[in-house]
C-alpha cells in the first residue's frame, strides 16, 4: 500500500498571487500543487502526496490558531503517514507557518512531520528544537537541490529507518543531546583538541555552550526630572494604515511614529498588527502597550523631564535576534541626536 | 619524579587458602580479608564476594573501586590514609591490573552506584571488565553517618593494600616508566614543545563529597602543583559518592586517563610539566581564591595549554568555568572535559554554568538518559535502595528484579575526566 | 544588642537539622514547609535586600529533584568582588536548574529516615562552609 503524504505550502508557491494575496485563509486541494509536482516523482511509487494544503502567510501570522486548527482538522481526515511543509527558503513568515504546523502535527496528531528552510530563516531558531528542519538554499532557485534532499529524508521516515545525526541527514541540529560511543576515549580527544588549539586552530567543540547575548544593564538614570524619555515597543502598535507595512511576525523593519501633542494613544489613530498575542484589549486601548497616557501624567508631575514626541515600534514575534539587533543599532542614533536620555521598552 | 609501574595482569579471581597470584589468576583468602575489615568495630558484618566479567551479577550500592597495588620502594600505599605519610610518585610500584576491590553496603546517602557484570548496561562502566573482589559491609546499629562513610572508605583501602601486598615479589608482565623532571629541567628537555599542564579539580563539598590528598581533606587545600606520578601512585583517594556516574573512584585516580594520555604525547607533541590540584568548594570566597591561585600557577609555570576536568554537577560547574575564564585570561589555551545533564528530553542546557571562554569542551556523555537493566541471577549487596539512589526513581525497580533508571546510577558511566568512550552529540 | 547580628551570617534553610545545629552561629530563616525552589527564592529576596551569597546554592551536587533540603548562607558584606559572583544571577541559574530537574521528575516524598540522611548531608556541607570562614570579617 502506498504511504500517504500531505504537503503544506503558502499562497505564493501555490500560484495564488504574492504579498497581495498573503491574507488568504487555508484551503485544501487534491493531489499535488506547486513544488509538490517535483516532490511527487522524487518520492517514487511508494508514497503519494494525497493533498496539498495552502494558506497565506499573513493569515497564518495573524490568525495562527484558527489557521492551524483548520489545517490540523484536514490533516487528521487524510490520515497521512507524513506531513511535509515548505521548503520555506529564507521567507520568514512562511518559515514560521511551516514550523508552527509541523510542530502541531507532531504534538497533536503524533504524525511525523518535517520542513526545510535556509540557515537565516528565523523559523529555524524558533522551531529547530521541535522538529526536523532540512537545510536548503535561501531562495526558490534552490528548489532543484531541495527536492531530492526532502524526498530522501521523507523516504527514510516512511520506511522507519534510523534518522542519523544532523551532518549525515542535512537537518539543523535540534539541540538534543544523544549518547554514542566514540572510537577514542574522552581524555585522548581532549589532548588532541588541546594540541590543535595550541597550534592556533579552532577545533569543533563537542558541546557548544548556548550563545547568550547578554547586555549589561546601564547605570541608573541619575536625574529623571531632567531627562528626555522615549517609548520603544516590540508590541506592533502602528498607525492604523500601517504606513511602513511592518509585518505581523518576523519583522524586517521598524517604524517611527509621531505622538506630538497627543495626550493618549487613540484607538482611531493606532492599532496593533502583532500576530503573537490576543489583540482584543489592545485594539480598544493601545495605551496598554504604548503607555502614552501614563507618561504624559509623569511628564506633568515633573517625574520625567519630557517625553520624546515620537515612539518607535516593531513586531517582536518570530523576529530574528539579528534583525532586532540591527533595528536597535539603527534607531539608537536618532535617539542620541534627539538627546533622549532614557528609553522605556515595552513588550507583550 | 620517576615511577616504575610494574603491571601484573589478572585474568581471573578465585578464593584460595592464601592471597597470591598464579598464572594470571588472583586467589584471595576470604576469611583473612573479612577479619581485616572487622578489625574496625564500626563494621559488624563483612563478606567478600567475587564477580567476574560476563557473569550474570549486579553489584549495588557501590561506594568505591580500588585497584590492589603495592609500593615496592619509595613510600607506602595510600600515604596519610592507610600508609605512613611520605611522598609517593617515585620508586617502584606493582599493580594487579585487571583486579579491583569494590566496596558495597547499605547506602549512606543515595549516591552509591551500580555495576552490571554482563548485559546491555555493562558497557557503561569499566568495572564490568575487571575481576572484582567485593567487600560487602554492614555498619553497627545507629552508627553516625560520617563514621559509617569513613569506616567504609577505609575498609576498601585496607583490603586493596592487603591484596596488593602479594604482588611485592612478583615479576611484572609489563614495566612502564613515567617520568617528569623538576620544572627547569623538564622545560629544557623539550624546549620546542608546548608546555602543558593538567588542572585536576577534586570534589570537596562535605560529607560524601570529600577527596583526600595525602590524607588531607581537599576542602582545606590551596591549589598546589604536583608531579603527575604522585596521583598515579596513590596520593589521592576518593571519599565521595557524588552522583555515581560522576564519581572519580580511587581506581580512576590511580588510572587518571588525562595523565596517561598526556604521557603518551610527552616528548613527542607536548611537554607535560605537571598537575595543578584544586578543589570545588561551596564557600564562594574559596572558589574565587582557588581559581585565582590556579590561574597564578598556570602563569608562574608559563604553561601554553591546560586540560581541566571536574567531578560532579552543579556547584563544580561554577569552579570549572571560573578556572577556564581566569586561565584563558592569562593567555593559556584551555580545553575542558565534562559530562552533560540536559534533562530527560536532552534539550535543556547540559551544564549549570558557562562562560564565553569555554570554547573547547569534550563531552563524556548525557547522564539523564534512561536505560533498562534486565534482571541478573545474582545480586551482590542489595536492591533495597535502587529507587533512592541517584538515577533511580519511584517505580524503577520491577518485581522481576529488572530496573529502569537513568545512566547516572551506573558507577563512573559519564565520569568527567574522559576515562570512557561514551560521548554525547547534538541531534 | 543591635549590631551583633549584623556580623552573623544569615542561613536560609528548610532543613530542621541545619536550623537546630546552627541557630546560635547564624541568624536562621527556617521554614520546613519550603521546597528546594522556595529556599532559592527566599535567598533571592535576601540578595535583593542587599545581602551577599556566602555559599553556592547548588552545593553538594545533589540533584535538585533528589534532595528535599537546601541551605544557603548569606551575609551583609562579602570578601569577594561583585565581578566574581552576581548573587542574583547565581540564584537565578540555580533556579533554572531546579526547574529543569523538576520537569524531568519531581522530588519524591521521602520517608523520615531518608530525609534525615539528606538533612545530615546538607548540614555537613553548611558546617564545611562555616569552617572555611577563616579570618574573614563579617
Amino acid at each position: 500500500m502506498k504511504k500517504r503524504v500531505v504537503h503544506y505550502i503558502n499562497n505564493f508557491f501555490a500560484g495564488v498571487g504574492g504579498e497581495d494575496m498573503a491574507h488568504i485563509p487555508p484551503e485544501k486541494r487534491e493531489g499535488v500543487v506547486g513544488p509538490g509536482m517535483a516532490l511527487q516523482p522524487a518520492l517514487g511509487d511508494e508514497a503519494e502526496i494525497v493533498s496539498t494544503l495552502v494558506c497565506g502567510d499573513n493569515y497564518m501570522g495573524e490568525k495562527t490558531d484558527e489557521a492551524l486548527d483548520q489545517l490540523i482538522a484536514w490533516i487528521k481526515e487524510e490520515k497521512p503517514d507524513l506531513v511535509i511543509a515548505g521548503p520555506a527558503f529564507n521567507a520568514g513568515r512562511y518559515g514560521y507557518a511551516c514550523g508552527s504546523l509541523v510542530k502541531k502535527v507532531q504534538e497533536e496528531l503524533g504524525i511525523p512531520a518535517f520542513t526545510a528552510m535556509y540557515d537565516e530563516n528565523p523559523g529555524v531558531d524558533t522551531f529547530r528544537k521541535d522538529a526536523y528542519i532540512l537545510k536548503v538554499a535561501d531562495s526558490a532557485a534552490g528548489m532543484r537541490s531541495a527536492i531530492p534532499l526532502m524526498a530522501k529524508f521523507a523516504k527514510k521516515i516512511l520506511n522507519g529507518e534510523e534518522i542519523l545525526g544532523p551532518d549525515e541527514e542535512g537537518y539543523f541540529e535540534r539541540g538534543i543531546r544523544v549518547n554514542y560511543f566514540h572510537e577514542k576515549r574522552g581524555s585522548e580527544r581532549a589532548v588532541e583538541m588541546l594540541l590543535q588549539v595550541m597550534a592556533g586552530k579552532d577545533p569543533v567543540t563537542e558541546y557548544p555552550l548556548p550563545k547568550i547575548d547578554r547586555v549589561d544593564p546601564v547605570p541608573p538614570v541619575k536625574d529623571m526630572a531632567h531627562t528626555k524619555v522615549a517609548l520603544v515597543t516590540s508590541g506592533g502598535i502602528v498607525p492604523t494604515d500601517n504606513p511602513d507595512h511592518i509585518e505581523s511576525s518576523s519583522a524586517s523593519k521598524y517604524g517611527v511614529y509621531s505622538i506630538e501633542g497627543m495626550e493618549q494613544m487613540s484607538k482611531d489613530l493606532f492599532t496593533s498588527i502583532h500576530g503573537g498575542y490576543d489583540r482584543q484589549y489592545v485594539l480598544e486601548n493601545p495605551n496598554l502597550v504604548v503607555p502614552l497616557d501614563a507618561m504624559r501624567e509623569l511628564e506633568k508631575e515633573g517625574v520625567i523631564g519630557e517625553l520624546a514626541d515620537y515612539y518607535i515600534a516593531t513586531t517582536g514575534t518570530g523576529t530574528s535576534t539579528d534583525n532586532a539587533k540591527r533595528f536597535g543599532e539603527d534607531f539608537v542614533n536618532k535617539l542620541k541626536e534627539d538627546s533622549v536620555g532614557a528609553v522605556i521598552l515595552t513588550s507583550t | 619524579m620517576r615511577l616504575e609501574l610494574g603491571k601484573i595482569f589478572i585474568k581471573d579471581v578465585q578464593f584460595g587458602q592464601s592471597t597470591h597470584v598464579e598464572k594470571g589468576t588472583l586467589y584471595v583468602a576470604k576469611e583473612e580479608l573479612e577479619k581485616l575489615v572487622l578489625e574496625d568495630d564500626r563494621i559488624i558484618g563483612a563478606q567478600i564476594e567475587l564477580a567476574r566479567p560476563g557473569e550474570s551479577v549486579r553489584i549495588t550500592p557501590v561506594k568505591d573501586c580500588i585497584e590492589p597495588r603495592v609500593k615496592v620502594s619509595g613510600g607506602e600505599m595510600f600515604p596519610g590514609v592507610v600508609g605512613k605519610i611520605d611522598k609517593v610518585g617515585s620508586g617502584r610500584t606493582h599493580a594487579l591490573e585487571g583486579a579491583c576491590v569494590v566496596t558495597v553496603g547499605k547506602i549512606v546517602g543515595f549516591q552509591e552506584g551500580l555495576i552490571d557484570m554482563s548485559g546491555p548496561t555493562a558497557c557503561y562502566t569499566p568495572f564490568s571488565e575487571t575481576q572484582n573482589i567485593c567487600v560487602v559491609i554492614q555498619p553497627a546499629e545507629g552508627l553516625e553517618t560520617h563514621e559509617y562513610e569513613e569506616a567504609g572508605r577505609l575498609a576498601g583501602l585496607k583490603v586493596a593494600a592487603k591484596i596488593g601486598e602479594c604482588a611485592r615479589e612478583l615479576e611484572p608482565d609489563e614495566l612502564v616508566v613515567y617520568e617528569t623532571l623538576p620544572f627547569a629541567k623538564q622545560v629544557e628537555t623539550y624546549p620546542n614543545l608546548p608546555k602543558v599542564g593538567y588542572i585536576h579539580m577534586l570534589q570537596s563539598q562535605g560529607l560524601l563529597h570529600d577527596t583526600f590528598y595525602y590524607g588531607t581533606d581537599a576542602k582545606q587545600l590551596l591549589p598546589t602543583f604536583m608531579y603527575p606520578t604522585e596521583i598515579m601512585d596513590g596520593a589521592i583517594i576518593s571519599g565521595n559518592c557524588v552522583a555515581p556516574c560522576d564519581k572519580v573512584t580511587t581506581y580512576h585516580h590511580l588510572h587518571n586517563p588525562v595523565i596517561e594520555d598526556l604521557y603518551k604525547r610527552h616528548g613527542k607533541d607536548l611537554n607535560f610539566i605537571g598537575v595543578i590540584l584544586t578543589n570545588e568548594n561551596v564557600y564562594l570566597a574559596d572558589k574565587v581564591r582557588s581559581s585565582d591561585m590556579v590561574a597564578k600557577l598556570v602563569e608562574l609555570f608559563g604553561l601554553d595549554g591546560v586540560l581541566i576536568s571536574e567531578e560532579g554537577y552543579g556547584n563544580p560547574d561554577a569552579d570549572l568555568m571560573m578556572n577556564c575564564q581566569k586561565v584563558s585570561q592569562t593567555g593559556t589555551k584551555v580545553v575542558l572535559i565534562t559530562d552533560e545533564f540536559p534533562g530527560a528530553d536532552g534539550k535543556s542546557y547540559s551544564l549549570a554554568d558557562g562562560v564565553p571562554e569555554a570554547k573547547h569542551i569534550v563531552s563524556c556523555g548525557n547522564g539523564n538518559v534512561i536505560v533498562h537493566f534486565p534482571p541478573m541471577e545474582k545480586v551482590i549487596g542489595m536492591l533495597d535502595y535502587v529507587e533512592m539512589q541517584i538515577g533511580g526513581y519511584d517505580g524503577s525497580l520491577k518485581p522481576d528484579g529488572s530496573i529502569d533508571a537513568e545512566l547516572q546510577i551506573i558507577i563512573a558511566s559519564t565520569i568527567a575526566n574522559g576515562f570512557n568512550h561514551l560521548a554525547a552529540r547534538g541531534y | 544588642m543591635p549590631g551583633m547580628n549584623a556580623r552573623k551570617m544569615v542561613l536560609i534553610t528548610n532543613n530542621p537539622v541545619c536550623s537546630a545545629k546552627l541557630e546560635n552561629d547564624c541568624v536562621c530563616i527556617f521554614d520546613e514547609a519550603w521546597n528546594y525552589g522556595q529556599v532559592l527564592q527566599a535567598a533571592l529576596r535576601k540578595v535583593e535586600e542587599g545581602y551577599f551569597l556566602v555559599s553556592h546554592p547548588m552545593a553538594g551536587s545533589l540533584k535538585p529533584n533528589q534532595t528535599p533540603y537546601l541551605s544557603v548562607l548569606l551575609a551583609t558584606s562579602c570578601i569577594y568582588s561583585e565581578n566574581d559572583f552576581d548573587g542574583a544571577a547565581v540564584l537565578e541559574k540555580a533556579y533554572a536548574v531546579y526547574e529543569k530537574f523538576q520537569r524531568q521528575r519531581p522530588t519524591p516524598k521521602w520517608g523520615p529516615n531518608i530525609k534525615k540522611d539528606f538533612g545530615t548531608i546538607d548540614l555537613s556541607i553548611m558546617q564545611g562552609v562555616m569552617g572555611r570562614k577563616g579570618a574573614t570579617v563579617l
